[in-house]
């Protein structure tokens, strides 16, 4: 029961990770981006995305 | 999206493809079409999605790769309920996690 109500809980919090993740990407941002831009940039939104999620629910996400 | 998939994989060829994998539209056969207005509150992602496309540039990449990596959770949080080792697994478990 708890699992299902974590998952809940995960599933809502989920888009505010996505949404940290760009507001946070604005620092980085680049508007004419090179092909190494793009890639560098999805790597690291999947870093933050990764970090994020881990210290908000180590155990039971 | 399996088409606009194989777009992306065969530009600047075409792939050709039979009427039973990919239909016409036929707009007579659907009759009606409904519109309606988006549910921003329950899908709080599309706003989102605009903001980042008016800011373009890497703004979009970095939106699809968080969204991916987030889905990866998403299905991570469905396994669990189902796993080997339970709440205290992690999602590079090579038991529960494959």
């Amino acid at each position: 029961m708890e699992l299902f109500l974590d998952e809940k809980l995960s599933y809502l919090e989920m888009f505010k990770v996505i949404g940290e993740c760009c507001e946070a990407h604005k620092d980085n941002f680049v508007l004419s981006p090179s092909l190494d831009d793009i890639v560098d940039s999805d790597s690291w939104a999947r870093r933050y995305v990764a970090e994020v999620v881990d210290k908000k629910a180590p155990l039971a996400v | 999206m399996k088409l606009p998939i194989l777009y992306t994989m065969s530009w600047p060829e075409r792939v050709r493809t039979s009427e039973q994998a990919f239909p016409k539209l036929d707009l007579i056969k659907m009759g009606d079409l409904t519109f309606k207005e988006p549910d921003r509150k329950k899908y709080p992602s599309l706003d989102l999605a605009y903001a980042a496309g008016r800011a373009g540039g890497t703004m979009t990449c970095v939106l699809s790769a968080a969204n991916e990596k987030v889905s990866i959770y998403l299905d991570y949080a469905v396994d669990q309920l189902y796993s080997y080792c339970g709440p205290n697994c992690t999602p590079s478990c090579p038991y529960c996690f494959a």
